[in-house]
Formats: structure tokens, sequence, C-alpha cells
């Protein structure tokens, strides 16, 4: 009898060891996921593996928790459930080890959504982390701040955010400036108005990343509205302004040859947030002094960066946006919309689609006479009607409509008539027709007859 | 602001899905569908941008970039740049190259942890962290040495893994 008792319990420390022991490492689970024909195959060997890894969960299991939670990772991206995946998330979370909290706030922010209760269990190892010595841990508790803090959290975490905006680490600096960006998302003015007084502090360190986040900083700001525009006009302003300027005249080469004027860019990313963000700001409104300065700015970027490659053409677009949002004066307007011109005989076609794109919106504002005035637009946007790209010729249609006045509208209607047969889009046809209804007191008989047949 | 960036191959096959807004899991299969469908059938010839207003709501725009035998795909709203985004997702491909020397479809599927390191240091939050590859590249280093500190006995050792990987390929 004893010696049955103890095979049996023998046999059951066996298994017990055997799961243990015979946990597949991340590669083996992804091979043999891989080697699955079918999809119930697939299923079957997911079933198994997650049976296998709770049971190792509920045993309390140190060794493998990683590379488990990296597995549930795995299963997840393809599609399956795996919630009893978060709380051992959150357990991994409270340990010491940095590689364990790794692993655990990116499974955090992979599993769960914002709404969901579990996520206050965090807010205490949270605070903990954001109190720790070791930099990369307090950037993991930053990220997860920044990706998915409820209202609840960040109301309480805001004080250690606020500290780390001051961090004398450039690196926790600038993510304390995204997890800000939430908190201005989620909290009232009220509650953030001490962030404002951060932001001189952030645009000090001449770093790409800070900039960058420091401009998303304010853009949320400008856009949240209700700032408190004394402190915005004599604090923030002047200090994105200057910084701005220096920066995007500074981070660019002119051509080795004097008689080259064009400037090029090398990394248009921090440009291009500096810019949005300064059009965010025209937005807002600019007191007058700061108007000009933006104004002399966007001048000399807009014609004096080099339109051939994709980030000179980047910084010019963003400068192009930012002009729209300023509404200058007619020589302005002038310059902007022969950028746009330009952009339409570029050898990319994302260019051209942007090209596009914003003489859209251009022709909205300033009308067709504006268009008109620049040299060549004609021939330039009707070649635009001859694109490969569905979606560009519809963009390109859009804009033929609109620099169609009573002068020209002979060339451009037929052109337009052209179009509408090609593509055989008869919704097209309503759309295109029916707004230039205008220029048909000029049209010719021909032209009313090739509409009839259509 | 960036909503969401997905990575998959030419069937269609999720690589890296990340959501920045909240996605119920039904949907994020279909996302990842729908995302295909609208890129794979365009050639390489055509622009680089979608309108994704008929799947995502109105606004929002699908960029991406086809390298190989991967689609790198960023669906963001009207605040971020185009341009922008397109030299975002070069950045993102060349720190990956840098990470895993010459990296590959077979990288993305063994190390997806580490794809998602990688891209933490890009974007947080759906925003742009850092474009420049030096920090990026600092940054990931930082970690790694730190995830390495305080190690303690692994049955496998990460030379063993990796070497396996390599045969694999």
């Amino acid at each position: 009898m004893n010696a049955k008792k103890f095979m049996k319990s023998a046999k059951s420390n066996w298994s017990k060891a055997k799961r243990t022991y015979m946990c597949r490492t991340l590669e083996d689970v992804v091979k043999a996921y891989r080697a699955c024909t079918t999809r119930s195959e697939e299923r079957a060997l997911v079933k198994k593996e997650s049976a296998h890894i709770r049971d190792l969960f509920r045993e309390g299991d140190k060794a493998f928790r990683r590379r488990n939670v990296a597995k549930l990772l795995f299963f997840h991206m393809n599609g399956y459930e795996i919630d009893f995946g978060m709380t051992e998330c959150i357990k991994l979370c409270a340990s010491n080890k940095y590689k364990d909290k790794r692993i655990a706030y990116l499974g955090l922010m992979i599993l769960v959504d914002e709404s969901e209760d579990i996520l206050m269990l965090i807010t205490n190892s949270l605070q903990t982390d954001l109190h720790s010595h070791d930099v990369n841990i307090v950037s993991l508790a930053l990220n997860l701040l920044s990706d998915m803090a409820s209202v609840e959290m960040v109301r309480d975490l805001l004080p250690e955010i606020d500290r780390h905006l001051h961090s004398t680490v450039p690196y926790i600096r600038k993510k304390a400036a995204l997890a800000a960006v939430r908190a201005v998302r989620k909290l009232t003015p009220d509650e953030t108005s001490s962030i404002l007084d951060a932001i001189p502090h952030l645009f000090e360190s001449k770093s790409s990343g800070m900039y960058i986040s420091a401009a998303a900083l304010v853009s949320t700001l400008c856009k949240k509205g209700t700032l408190d525009m004394h402190v915005f006009q004599t604090r923030v302003v002047p200090v994105v302004i200057e910084v701005c300027s220096n920066y995007l005249l500074r981070e660019r080469s002119h051509g080795s040859s004097a008689s080259v004027s064009k400037a090029s860019v090398k990394s248009p990313g921090v440009h291009v947030k500096l810019l949005s963000a300064m059009r965010l700001m025209l937005n807002v409104g600019l007191l007058d002094q700061h108007r000009d300065r933006v104004y002399e700015l966007l001048t000399v970027i807009a014609t004096t960066t080099e339109s051939k490659t994709l980030s000179g053409c980047s910084v010019l677009y963003e400068c192009v946006r930012a002009i729209i949002a300023m509404n200058p004066d007619q020589a302005l307007w002038d310059t902007s919309i022969s950028v746009l011109v330009n952009f339409l005989l570029h050898k990319e076609a994302t260019v051209r689609y942007i090209g596009l794109q914003e003489l859209i919106s251009v022709a909205d504002i300033r009308g067709t006479d504006a268009l008109l005035q620049i040299d060549g637009v004609k021939s330039k946007v009707l070649s635009s009607l001859s694109e490969s790209d569905p979606t560009m010729r519809k963009r390109a249609a859009e804009v033929v409509y609109r620099s169609t006045n009573d002068s020209n509208c002979e060339e451009m209607v037929s052109a337009l008539l052209d179009y509408v047969e090609k593509s055989k889009l008869p919704g097209l046809l309503r759309m295109d027709v029916g707004r230039l209804s205008p220029c048909w007191k000029n049209a010719q008989p021909q032209m009313i007859g090739r509409l009839i047949c259509l | 602001m960036i909503k969401s960036i997905v990575v998959l191959n030419n069937h269609g096959q999720p690589r890296l899905t990340k959501f920045y807004e909240y996605v119920p899991e039904d949907r994020q299969q279909q996302v990842v569908t729908d995302v295909f469908s609208m890129v794979s059938k365009r050639s390489d010839a055509l622009c680089n941008f979608v309108d994704g207003a008929s799947i995502f709501g109105p606004g929002v725009r699908v960029i991406y970039r086809h390298y190989a035998t991967l689609f790198f795909v960023f669906v963001v709203d009207e605040a971020e740049s185009e341009l922008g985004i397109l030299d975002l997702i070069q950045v993102f491909v060349e720190t990956l190259d840098r990470c895993f020397e010459n990296v590959c479809e077979l990288d993305l599927i063994f190390y997806m942890n580490k794809i998602h390191y990688v891209l933490d240091e890009i974007v947080v939050g759906g925003l742009v962290l850092e474009t420049n590859m030096a920090d990026i590249l600092a940054a990931l280093q930082e970690a790694k040495r730190s995830e390495s500190q305080a190690s303690s006995t692994s049955l496998v050792s990460p030379a063993r893994s990796f070497s396996l990987a390599r045969s694999y390929r």
C-alpha cells in the first residue's frame, strides 16, 4: 500500500518537474507555430502551450516568467485571447529586476486598455518606479504613463511627471514631456497649469528628441486651447520662436559651390515637428512682434530650402502649412503656392500627392485667381490628370476644377471630360460636371454633346 | 497622432502590431486584414499614402513603405505630416537594421519583444519621441546594459539562442 502511494507521489512530482523544466523557449514555440499547416493545428498548439503557461503561473514559477509572457504576446499578436496574462504582468512589475519590469510593462501596454480597473493596481508600483534611481526604470514607467494612463492615474502621478520635467537627465526630460502630453489631454487646464512653466526649461537642452517632445507638448497645449494666455505669450512663445529660428536655419547645409543658394536638410524630423508647433501657435494667435519674426522665418525657409530630396520637401510642406495658418500678405502666399506647384513635377509620387492635396486647400482659401497667377500652373495641373494612381487623379480633378474660370474654361473642361471618360466612374461625373455649371455659359456646343454622350 | 503601427508580410501575416488608441482585440485582427487589403494591391510606383477614412474614420491616413517581404504601415490622424511619417518609417527600419545586422522578416518573428523595445524608443503614446538614430541606439544600448547587469542564471544563454536563430535562417 505504501509503495503504491509512494509511486503515485513520485509520478506526480515527476510530471510537475517535467512541466517546469520542459518549458519551451520563445523560439521553439514560434518555430512550432510556423510549422503548423492548418489553422486548427495552430489553435491546438496555442491551447496546449497556454494551458502549460497558465499552470506555471499558478504554481508561482519564477524562472520562466519572462519567457512565458513573451510567448503570450506572440499569441496575442496572432489573434488569440490570453487575458490571464495580465495578472502575471502586474506581478512582474513589482519585481525589482529591470528585465522583469521591461517585459511586464511591454505586456501591460499591449494587453490592457486604459478603461480596465486592473490598471489601478499598478499605480503603486508606478509610483515606486518613478522614484527609482535607475534611469531606465523611470523611463519605463514614463512610457507606460504616456501610452495608457487613465484620468485617475495621471491625476495621482502628475506631481511625479512635473518633477521629472525638471530632471537633470535629458533622456528622462523628453519622456516626461510626452507623459505631460497625456496629462494635458486627460486633465483640465487648471490642473496642468504647472506644465506650462516647465516648457522654457525643456527647450534648453539641444538634443533632437528633446525638441521633438517639447514641440509635441506645445502643440497639445495649443490644441487643447484655454491656455493662460499671459504666461503663454510672455514666457513660452518667445522661447519657441527663438529655438525654431536657431535650429531651423542652423541644421541645414548649403551646397559646396557658392552659386547654390538652396540649403538641404538631412534629418527633417525635428524641423517638421517645430514647424507644426509653430503652425498651431499661429492658430492660437500671436502678438504682432512675434508674428513678424515668424513671418520672416517662414519666408526664409520657403525660399531657400531645396526641393529635390524628400526631406527638403517635407520641410517645405510643413512650412507651407504654417504659412496657410498665418494667412499672410500676397507675396508670401504666392511663394507658397509656387512651392506647391513645383511639387507637382517632383519625381516622387508622394510629393506630387502632397502638392495636389495642399493646392486644394489653398484654392479654397485664396480662390481660383490666386492659383492661376503662378506661371505654368495650368499645364502642370493638367498633366497630373494622367497620374497612374487613382486617388491622385481624383485630387488632380479637384484642383483642375478649382483652377477653372471663364477664360480657360474650354481647355479645362475638355481635360476633365477626358478624365471622366477614362475613369468610367459615373459618380465622379456628377461631382465634376455639376460644380462646373457656372462655366457652361461659355462652353462650346460640341463639348455639351460629349457630355450628353456620357 | 499615430493611431497604430502594423508590420505585415506579403501574405498579410502580422509581424508587429501596436495600437496607441484602444482597439478591442477582435477588431485588431480585422485592422490587420483591412490594412493588408489596402496596401497589398498597390504597385511600388504608386504613392505611399492611402485614404483610411472608410475604415478608421474621417481624416485618417494610412502611410506605408514596402521593403522586400514586409509592409511597414502607420495609421495616423490629420495632425501628422505625411512626409514626416515616411521619414520616421525609414528611421525605424534603419534602426532595426543596425540592431539586427541586415534585419529580415525572421528577426521580427523571433524577437518580437525586442522589436517592441526599439519601437518604444522611437514612438511613445502615439507621439514621436526621437528621430536621431545615434540617440536611439545609445538608449537601447543603455537598456541592454541595465538588463544584463542584474542578470540571474538563465538556462539558455542569449548567445546560444542567437546562434540558433541564425542557423535556422
